[in-house]
């Protein structure tokens, strides 16, 4: 939340199955998306590249966090 | 609208592809390219760049030295030595407009580093950055008394640049302009492009199927611009000109480019007008062509637009990288040479359509045949700039029948030549073997740029004293308290929820700038509304920039490594955020233009909107100061103060929506130029009240404008050497 400033959004506000990106979901955008590159890649160390290519994993909580667990090397 | 050519006297670069023209054209000629891929500094980051390993010229001052510079001057020697000018005639008035993006940000790591851990550093790095603005240290070396202002408007910098050295000599305000764009290599743009996931570790293939993101280039390119009466009086006609210029903004968002490219189209649309053709007579198109998935398939939907599916268009960074702020200087030589040569190269690094883009450049050869070219140019923020460069039918040879070479003095090769260290080379490759203009005589009229004066419709303000500007100006008419330290704006956070919204990883920056943009924008609403949207302009000049978000982004740097930078804190470091945000709120769709000249930069921010006013550009101009205050800036500050005159350093933003004269307004700005200095101050100095910063001159404006018993004021900027720029303020009516 802090990391992309979403002020008044609380993590359970956003639904597991919710997209995460564009107008109809929570309103990510793309500089969003680089930027949650960057922060997955601090905390769990995952490969930037990698998560550049793949960019489908990103679109939800749901998708997302399958590839965290199984990709984590911190 | 129509508009005078303007001639382009001479061109210079150097670049990746080559160390000056010719060789830029050797390789051209072979389509060769030579991406490198060991970086010329520490980097964890693994991706090709072009880089320049020509001599550079060693500057005089000390501090001076910075790499873009001297790449500067290396092409603006090329430029001038391609014009036959030796030296400038003492009545002529020479303008520089020059684009960049790292030379105008304090980004040294090491500095901000040893800051960090509270190891005082030297300040050398901060008195390199001071003295290194691009426009007005080529001013100062080359003794010049025309407009000068440096453009920061992302990768449109050397395009824009370009547009606004022709319309001032279109303007009557100089004989001739050295105008383009520069940059260097340099580890904070590397990390930051890589993070927003656009560069490619391979060498870049724009427009192409397989096409993965941009290289980064370094290098400068230069034409040197010229009045017809200029040109004729010294018996020389200039083959080349600036047929049109026209630039747009997307309005769209901070990185990405509006997907159909709406302010591409419009920019291409205007510079056509100007030069009075239709797509069908450009004979080629010099497009940006970064090679990102996004910018080369918007760019590639506006040309097959415009001008077909079969248009004759390449992209030259597949040989040069993206050189960011040089690009645009780069491109527009690039373009000039297609026309005088006769042929483009191959688009390198192309080699299949892509399904996703609707045209396809060369990939040979490509003769050429015709009279008028194009350049084209997107930016971050969304700016998109387009320039149409045309041949004359008719041209006499010129009286001189060879170029001359300007005495710079042998180049020595040198190691970084930044800081510290000059001793032993003083006598070798110094410019000071240029020949400088004299002074202009003792007797010479007060050169009067015969431009009217702008009409203030809104004004917009956040200061340490308040936003709210009743309040202001009477906080100003009491006493002063005692002499605060430092003059601090409580952060302004925009109350309306849509826009708090859309401001939410805006810094203080950005939010003072918008927020005070906003206030301007409001009370001129109603003489706005019926103004088409593409003619509405935004000016936005600072003098030190997002600098706190800068070291923010160096934070991230230092402490996750190179290539886990933040590419939000990137983004929003670089200068042009402010005026990004604007144009997205505002939602505006004229030009955007970001500078940064320091203490002039306000006069010379005004002038270009009298400019833009004055010519059709604009039908309203928003102009805008913006400056703030961090530890870092305030720990050099009270370093670098002398004991017996201290400085209380301020921040804040001035906004002011400016139209064409009219009587009903609060009041008229008029940015005039002296160059006897004879003209005194007259009113008030607020530096007191609101503090001391590059902004300073927008702050003494603004409070004579909240003095009810001021009818008539002059602040008076710094003076830079031979000239003095100044603010008139004629009041029509109270502010409130």
């Amino acid at each position: 939340m802090e990391n992309l400033s979403l002020e008044n959004v609380k993590p359970e506000d956003i639904g597991d199955d919710a997209n995460l990106f564009g107008e109809d979901g929570i309103g990510l955008d793309s500089l969003d998306g680089v930027e949650v590159v960057v922060v997955l890649h601090r905390h769990f160390g995952l490969d930037v590249k990698a998560m550049q290519k793949g960019r489908d994993v990103f679109r939800s909580i749901n998708t997302l966090a399958p590839y965290v667990l199984a990709n984590a090397t911190k | 609208m129509t508009c005078s050519p303007v001639g382009i006297a001479g061109i210079g670069a150097v670049c990746g592809a080559g160390d000056d023209i010719p060789s830029i054209l050797d390789a051209f000629r072979v389509g060769r390219r030579n991406p490198i891929k060991t970086l010329p500094f520490e980097s964890s980051i693994d991706c090709p760049t072009f880089q320049v390993s020509a001599d550079l010229p060693i500057l005089p001052d000390r501090y001076n030295n910075s790499r873009t510079l001297r790449l500067t001057m290396r092409a603006v020697r090329e430029a001038l030595a391609d014009g036959g000018i030796d030296a400038f005639d003492p009545t002529a008035r020479v303008g520089v407009c020059i684009g960049t993006t790292v030379a105008c940000q304090l980004n040294s790591v090491p500095f901000y580093d040893a800051f960090r851990r509270g190891h005082e550093p030297l300040l050398d790095p901060v008195w390199n950055y001071l003295h290194a603005n691009l426009a007005q240290a080529a001013a100062k070396l080359l003794n010049i008394t025309g407009p000068r202002m440096t453009v920061v408007n992302a990768c449109s910098s050397g395009t824009d640049a370009i547009g606004v050295a022709a319309g001032w000599i279109r303007a009557g305000l100089c004989e001739f302009a050295i105008a383009g764009g520069a940059d260097e290599l340099h580890p904070v743009p590397l990390a930051g492009f890589w993070s927003l996931g656009v560069m490619s570790g391979q060498p870049c293939a724009p427009f192409d199927r397989t096409r993965s993101g941009l290289n980064l280039g370094e290098g400068a390119g230069i034409v040197v611009l010229e009045s017809e009466a200029h040109a004729a009086a010294r018996g020389r006609r200039n083959r080349f000109e600036i047929s049109g210029f026209g630039s747009a903004c997307d309005g769209h968002h901070l990185t990405a480019p509006h997907p159909e490219g709406r302010g591409l189209e419009t920019a291409i649309r205007s510079a056509l007008a100007q030069a009075e053709i239709t797509p069908g007579e450009i004979a080629f198109v010099n497009a940006h062509g970064t090679a990102t998935p996004d910018n080369d398939r918007a760019e590639g939907k506006v040309l097959a637009r415009l001008f077909g599916p079969e248009v004759t268009f390449l992209s030259t960074k597949g040989y040069t990288g993206h050189a960011l702020g040089a690009a645009g200087g780069l491109e527009a030589v690039f373009t000039v040479l297609g026309l005088r040569e006769g042929w483009i190269p191959p688009s390198a690094g192309f080699e299949q359509p892509a399904d996703d883009v609707p045209v396809a450049p060369v990939s040979r050869q490509t003769t050429i045949d015709g009279k008028y070219a194009l350049s084209t140019s997107l930016a971050f923020g969304g700016n998109n700039a387009a320039l149409v460069v045309g041949v004359r039918d008719t041209f006499a040879e010129s009286f001189f029948p060879s170029p001359v070479t300007p005495d710079f003095g042998e180049l020595s090769r040198t190691g970084e030549g930044q800081g510290g260290g000059l001793e032993g080379r003083t006598d070798r490759g110094m410019i000071r073997h240029w020949k400088a203009s004299p002074p202009p005589p003792q007797e010479e009229e007060i050169q009067a740029p015969a431009i009217a004066p702008a009409a203030i419709l809104g004004i917009g303000a956040v200061t340490p004293l308040g936003r709210n500007l009743e309040e202001v100006a009477r906080r100003l008419r009491e006493p002063a308290d005692p002499q605060p330290s430092v003059q601090r704006v409580n952060d302004p956070l925009p109350a309306e929820p849509t826009i708090s919204k859309r401001m939410r990883r805006a810094d203080r920056f950005s939010r003072m700038a918008a927020v005070t943009a906003l206030d301007a924008w409001t009370q001129s609403r109603s003489v706005c509304q019926a103004i088409p949207q593409e003619k509405i302009g935004l000016i936005v000049t600072s003098g030190f920039g997002p600098h706190c978000r800068g070291f923010r982004f160096l934070d991230g740097l230092l402490d996750c490594g190179d290539i886990a930078a933040s590419p939000t804190d990137f983004s929003h470091s670089v200068h042009g955020a402010a005026a990004a945000y604007i144009t997205e709120l505002l939602e505006l769709r004229g030009p955007s233009l970001s500078t940064t000249d320091f203490e002039i930069g306000f006069e010379e921010a005004v002038l270009l909107a009298q400019c833009w006013l004055n010519d059709g550009t604009c039908q309203r101009v928003l102009v805008g100061a913006v400056e703030e205050l961090g530890d870092v800036m305030l720990d050099c500050v009270s370093r670098m103060a002398v004991p017996d005159r201290p400085i209380v350093p301020g921040e804040g933003a001035v906004f002011f929506m400016l139209g064409p004269p009219t009587p009903s307004a609060i009041a008229s700005i008029e940015a005039t130029v002296d160059l006897r200095q004879a003209n005194p101050p007259i009113g008030h100095d607020w530096s007191t009240r609101f503090g001391r910063s590059a902004a300073s001159s927008a702050f003494n404006f603004l409070g004579a404008l909240l003095s009810p018993e001021v009818e008539i004021a002059r602040v008076v900027g710094a003076s830079c050497e031979l000239r003095q720029t100044s603010l008139l303020l004629t009041r029509h009516k109270p502010t409130f």
